[in-house]
C-alpha cells in the first residue's frame, strides 16, 4: 500500500475514526485504525472498531499501490497533529511490518498489524432507514441526552430509547430521576412497522459531534444494530438489549400549578444558587417558594447563601418545592425558547419543564424531598 | 544468565500468588453474588404477591403501605427494578406506582403534553 495526501485531510479523518478506537482491548488489533487504499476509486477509508461502535471515513488520495494495513492509532493520531501542512507520502513495507511516513525530507514509521486480524465491519441489511437533517438531529439528541443514566447495572437507562410510530420519531431518556422526551416527524417509507430500540448514550455523543452539521443523515436500524451515515463517514453501533419501561405513565397529567418563566433569568438564577451545595452531600438543593407573580429562590450551605426573587406568571396554588438545581440547568440549557412553563403537582411529584409554543418536548424532574 | 532465571522464577512465584489471590477473591465474590440473589428472591417472594395485590385494589391498602414501606427502606418497588437497592434521590417509576398514578390507558402522548401547558 502506497499513497500520497495533504496532511490536513489524513488528520482530520484519524481524529473522526480514533473515537471508535478500543483504548484498552486485549486484542492489539482493535487498538489500531484500518487503512484500505482503493487504486479504482482512488479513495482511502480508515476504519476502527471496540466491537461495540464503529466508525469508518473516506477520503480521496493520490493512490500509488492498493492495499490494506492496520496502523497503531495512538501515535499516528499524536503526531500527525504535530506534522508541517505538506503532501504526506505513506508507504506500508510488510516484510518491516511498518508504515512509513515521509514529509519533505523527513520520515517517520508507524507500528502495524496484520488487516486480516481486524474484524469486518457488518452492514446493517434489512432494517428500517429514514432521514433527517443533521442539524435537527443534533439538536433534538441534546435535547434528551443529559437525562441518560450512568449505572451500567440498569443498561436501559444508558440510552435513548427511539420509538417510531409511522412518521413519527419519540426519543426518550431517563436516569429515573428525570426524564426528557422529544418527539419529531421523519421522513421515511410507510412500512407499518413500529421501531422500538434504545441506543448507548455514547454513540449519540459522536454521531452529534460526527453529523451535527452534515445536511442530511441517514438513519438504518436492524435486529440489534444502528448505522448512521452521511458525508463519507459511517457510524454503526450495537442497540442496548431490553425493554425500556412504559414511559408515559410517569407523565403527570393534571397539575395543580403552572408557571410561565422567562428562562435565561431563570437559568441564571439557577446557576447562581447551585453554587452552594447542601453540605451533607454536596447535591446543589434550591427551594421554591411559588407565589403569584414571583418565584423565591432560596439555597445555604456552610458557605454562605442566596435569595433571589424573579418574576413569574402563576395560574394555580401557591406552595414550595426543592428541586435539583442541576437537574433544571441541563433541561433549561438545551431549550431554545425565550420563556418556559413549569407545571408542578405537589413537593414530591415529578414536575414539568415544557418549552413555550413546542408542545413536542416536555422534561420531567423529580422533586427533592425536604429533610 | 542465572540472574535472568532466577528473576523469571520470581515472576514466575508472583504470577501464581497472583493467581491464587484472584481466585480466592472470585470464589469471595460468587459467593455475595449467590447470596444477593437468594436475598432479592426472598424480597420478591415477599413483597410480590403485596405488589399484585395493590395493583387489584383501587383504593390504597395495606399490599400498598407495605411497598411504600419497602421503597422507604431504599428499595425500588417500580417494575422494572423491583426489589433492587436505589440510591438516595426518589426513583420516577416507584413514585408513580407507589401514588396509583399509573396510566394505562395507552393514550398518545400527545394530549398529556398539551394538558401540562397552562
Amino acid at each position: 500500500m502506497k499513497f500520497t495526501c495533504p496532511t490536513s485531510i489524513l488528520s482530520e479523518n484519524i481524529s473522526l475514526a480514533q473515537k471508535a478506537v478500543s483504548i484498552k482491548s486485549p486484542f492489539p488489533v482493535l487498538t489500531g485504525i484500518l487503512f484500505v487504499a482503493d487504486e479504482q476509486n482512488s479513495t482511502i477509508t480508515l476504519t476502527a472498531t471496540d466491537l461495540q461502535m464503529s466508525i469508518e471515513t473516506s477520503f480521496p488520495a493520490k493512490i500509488i499501490n492498493g492495499g490494506s494495513v492496520v496502523l497503531a492509532s495512538k501515535f499516528l493520531g499524536d503526531i500527525i497533529k504535530k506534522l508541517p501542512e505538506t503532501e504526506l507520502m505513506f508507504e506500508y513495507l510488510p516484510n518491516e511490518g511498518k508504515c512509513v511516513i515521509k514529509y519533505g525530507s523527513s520520515e517517520l514509521s508507524v507500528a502495524t498489524y496484520r488487516s486480516e486480524e481486524f474484524p469486518k465491519n457488518e452492514e446493517v441489511i434489512d432494517g428500517e432507514s429514514f432521514y433527517i437533517s443533521g442539524e435537527e438531529f443534533s439538536t433534538f439528541i441534546k435535547q434528551v441526552l443529559f437525562a441518560t443514566g450512568t449505572d451500567e447495572s440498569r443498561p436501559v437507562f444508558t440510552g435513548v430509547l427511539f420509538e417510531i410510530v409511522g412518521p413519527e420519531l419519540r426519543l426518550v431518556a431517563s436516569d429515573t430521576h428525570r426524564l426528557a422526551f422529544r418527539k419529531t416527524f421523519i421522513k421515511r417509507e410507510d412500512t407499518g412497522k413500529n421501531i422500538n430500540v434504545i441506543i448507548p448514550s455514547r454513540t449519540l455523543h459522536e454521531a452529534v459531534r460526527i453529523f451535527g452539521t452534515v445536511e442530511e443523515i441517514l438513519i438504518k436500524i436492524s435486529e440489534g444494530q444502528v448505522e448512521f451515515s452521511g458525508n463519507g463517514i459511517k457510524l454503526t453501533s450495537r442497540l442496548i438489549e431490553g425493554q425500556f419501561p412504559n414511559y408515559q405513565q410517569v407523565i403527570p397529567t393534571a397539575f395543580k400549578s403552572n408557571i410561565l418563566v422567562n428562562k435565561k433569568y431563570f437559568l441564571d438564577s439557577l446557576e447562581r444558587a447551585a453554587l452552594l451545595p447542601r453540605d451533607k452531600d454536596k447535591t446543589p438543593v434550591a427551594k421554591f417558594y411559588l407565589e403569584k407573580e414571583n418565584m423565591i429562590i432560596t439555597s445555604q450551605s456552610e458557605s454562605g447563601s442566596i435569595r433571589e426573587e424573579l418574576p413569574i406568571s402563576l395560574e394555580g396554588e401557591e406552595f414550595t418545592v426543592a428541586f435539583n438545581t442541576r437537574y433544571l440547568i441541563d433541561v433549561l440549557k438545551v431549550l431554545e425558547t425565550e420563556e418556559i412553563y413549569l407545571s408542578l403537582t405537589g413537593p414530591l411529584n415529578p414536575g414539568v419543564v415544557k418549552p413555550v409554543n413546542d408542545e413536542n418536548y416536555l422534561c420531567l424532574v423529580l422533586p427533592v424531598r425536604p429533610s | 544468565m542465572n540472574n535472568l532465571s532466577t528473576l523469571l522464577n520470581q515472576f514466575e512465584e508472583n504470577i501464581k500468588k497472583l493467581l491464587e489471590e484472584y481466585l480466592e477473591i472470585k470464589a469471595y465474590v460468587s459467593q455475595l453474588e449467590e447470596e444477593n440473589q437468594k436475598l432479592r428472591q426472598e424480597v420478591i417472594k415477599f413483597y410480590k404477591p403485596l405488589q399484585e395485590e395493590a395493583k387489584k385494589e383501587k383504593k390504597p391498602g395495606p399490599g400498598f403501605q407495605n411497598l411504600a414501606r419497602l421503597y422507604q427502606e431504599g428499595f425500588h418497588v417500580c417494575h422494572a427494578h423491583f426489589g433492587e437497592a436505589r440510591d438516595d434521590e426518589d426513583c420516577l417509576w416507584c413514585i408513580t406506582f407507589i401514588k396509583g398514578r399509573n396510566n394505562e390507558r395507552g393514550e398518545g402522548i400527545d394530549e398529556e403534553i398539551r394538558k401540562t401547558a397552562p
